[in-house]
């Protein structure tokens, strides 16, 4: 279970990073 | 009791305001990057972690640069939290034992700490071992509070600057804030809790001996686990006595200090502040009180400096101040009345020199109905989330006051840093509304108030409603989100609403009767945690970009002023509509039917 996690916070870096990169 | 209750408040008020202006100035300093006199040695230390890290302090960033630095940060942070529980069997510092966290909850917490909310679905003492208390969580409570003011000084500067693509360097601004404000203060107030009473010690776990041994009923269990039932179907009880307790030790101060400081929450103890080892007197309750509010308070005094007009600081800080004393005088007079189902059983509940009266369930004795009202309003203005009573035994109307100044967005003081940047938000969208009302091109502190500031000023104020109701609205209508509601009805559904109104304007206290520590839960409220925090940062350092490559224009005789009561009465107006329009549909479901069924 630990890869869904990590990935999950992975996920949401990109996406963060992606929201101030398309500002 | 009334009279006791607004001296205390007006007592908090004052002391508050003292100390806000000096921290508030050297605040500015701080964010200035000028030399602070008598703290030379902290300037080494400084330029040696720059040198370490290969930083260039004097390189300004743009604000791209600044949010995915920021970013990347803190999801890093993130990762090692995560980390360091799913290893903590395995590491030193765990006299107890404790096993390794479940990965939905030692994610759910990662992120919980590191986007300052503090949300905690797990029982501290019964959980964490002391190496992730204080590394891991003590560490991100630092970081969060000093991401927050990376974020304020960012947005002040975009006002500030005169055609500029800088907005600063978010490494300097996190290790400042960091070593200048939050380190010597923690120290100072941890110092001081321990004196109150605060234990900080590395012990395994004491069993004490009780001074009257206790005697009780328990069901007892058959070989399988289950319950035993005698030939009525009722429980089999067996009576118990218990002669010993096991006290929790550990390095709390420590902990405690900047848990309040930073707007954090989090608690070494699963009863937070209401633990006689976390806030032990009325002193230390005042003073934790004191310490939330301090730095939020204090930036409304950095911005005023740093912009160059204390007025503008003073309008801010009279916004918030004039709310918060409204909100807190709800609760106060909520929880003093009688419950009325306890009244109708002829239970004395009036105020008298034995006891606080009023609403006195889940809340401390030492404490009484005026400490803890004013504890809870001022928890939840800023987003701190620490609790000395349960805000889940408050009356409907007590328990809506935290819940309406949670939605309102975190701005009342709010968070270290997170309060100033989202009420100078509110300040953009209430100096554009008055400028469509008398038809001129908004400004705001000699800045143009523009199409792209006003559509991320949108943005940052309707990411945390979108994700509050669309969560609870999800949690209601899935079999995993109804499993963890304790009370059936309205405060059921207060109890998902308050949680992710919690969880997505990065407070952290509960309805706590809601059982969170479930996948489901934990992944939920992580979303909203995540978003409501960087989903909102993300736009306010695009707007600081923006004002920033303006021009700072001079005053004319048609700019609208925005330092007195007019504009402070219009800032409250834009804040207060805004957070009505977006919540009255659910609270009407919530507390205000509760209120209703109570008193019918």
């Amino acid at each position: 279970m630990d890869i869904v996690y990590i990935g999950a916070i992975v996920a949401f870096i990109v996406l963060s990073c992606a929201f101030a990169a398309g500002c | 009791m009334a009279t006791q209750s607004f001296l205390l408040l007006a007592a908090f008020l004052g002391v508050l305001l003292a100390l806000a202006y000096p921290v508030g100035v050297y605040l500015a300093k701080v964010g200035e990057s000028t030399q602070i006199r008598g703290l030379g040695w902290l300037a080494k230390a400084e330029n040696l972690l720059y040198r370490l890290a290969g930083i260039s302090p004097e390189s300004g960033m743009g604000w791209k640069s600044y949010a995915i630095a920021l970013l990347v940060f803190n999801g890093i942070g993130t990762l090692f939290v995560y980390a360091l529980q799913r290893l903590q069997a395995w590491l030193p510092g765990n006299p107890q034992g404790l096993p390794n966290i479940s990965p939905d909850s030692a994610f759910n917490t990662a992120v919980s700490f590191v986007s300052n909310t503090n949300w905690q679905g797990y029982s501290g003492e019964s959980t964490m071992s002391y190496l992730s208390q204080m590394l891991a969580l003590t560490g991100q409570n630092f970081f969060s509070a000093a991401t927050g003011i990376a974020v304020a000084y960012a947005l002040i500067r975009g006002f500030s600057s005169r055609s500029s693509k800088s907005i600063g360097n978010f490494w300097v601004d996190i290790t400042r804030s960091t070593l200048y404000v939050l380190l010597p203060l923690s120290v100072i107030f941890a110092v001081f809790l321990m004196g109150q009473g605060v234990i900080q010690n590395f012990s395994a776990y004491k069993d004490v001996n009780l001074i009257d041994p206790i005697t009780y009923s328990q069901p007892k269990n058959g070989p399988d686990g289950q319950p035993l039932k005698d030939a009525n179907g009722n429980p089999v009880l067996g009576t118990l006595t218990a002669k010993t307790q096991t006290l929790a030790m550990g390095p709390v101060a420590s902990q405690e200090a900047i848990k309040l400081l930073g707007t954090n929450g989090g608690g070494f103890f699963n009863a937070n502040s209401a633990h006689p080892f976390e806030n032990p007197t009325p002193l230390s309750n005042f003073f934790q009180m004191l310490s939330i509010f301090l730095i939020p308070a204090g930036l409304c005094f950095t911005f005023g400096r740093m912009v160059g007009d204390m007025r503008q600081g003073w309008a801010v800080l009279g916004a918030m101040t004039a709310i918060f004393v409204v909100a807190t005088a709800v609760v106060l007079i909520a929880e003093q009345q009688a419950h009325p189902v306890l009244q109708a059983l002829g239970i004395d509940q009036a105020a008298s020199a034995l006891q606080s009266g009023g609403n006195m369930e889940g809340k401390e004795t030492r404490f009484g109905i005026s400490a803890s009202a004013l504890f809870a309003a001022v928890t939840t203005a800023a987003s701190c989330g620490a609790v000395n009573a349960m805000h889940d035994s408050f009356m409907p109307l007590g328990g809506m006051v935290p819940l309406v100044l949670m939605q309102f967005g975190e701005v009342v003081f709010g968070g270290v840093g997170s309060g100033l940047y989202g009420m100078l938000i509110f300040a953009v969208l209430a100096v554009f509304i008055a400028g469509l009302m008398i038809g001129r091109t908004p400004e705001y502190l000699g800045k143009k108030i523009q199409s792209f500031d006003i559509k991320m000023a949108s943005i940052a104020i309707l990411v945390t409603p979108t994700l509050v109701l669309a969560g609870t609205a999800i949690t209601l209508m899935v079999e995993p989100g109804r499993a963890g509601i304790l009370n059936p009805g309205a405060h059921g559904f207060s109890e998902v609403l308050y949680a992710f109104s919690s969880a997505a304007n990065n407070n952290g206290s509960a309805f706590a009767g809601l059982s969170a520590n479930t996948p489901f839960y934990n992944m939920m409220l992580a979303i909203a945690m995540w978003f409501g925090r960087f989903a909102v940062i993300v736009p306010v350092l695009a707007i600081a970009g923006s004002l920033a490559t303006k021009k700072r224009l001079e005053a004319t005789a048609g700019t609208m002023p925005t330092h007195g009561p007019l504009f402070i009465a219009l800032l409250v107006g834009v804040v207060v509509l805004v957070g009505v329009l977006n919540y009255v549909p659910a609270l009407a479901l919530g507390p205000i039917v509760e209120h209703l069924q109570l008193t019918k």
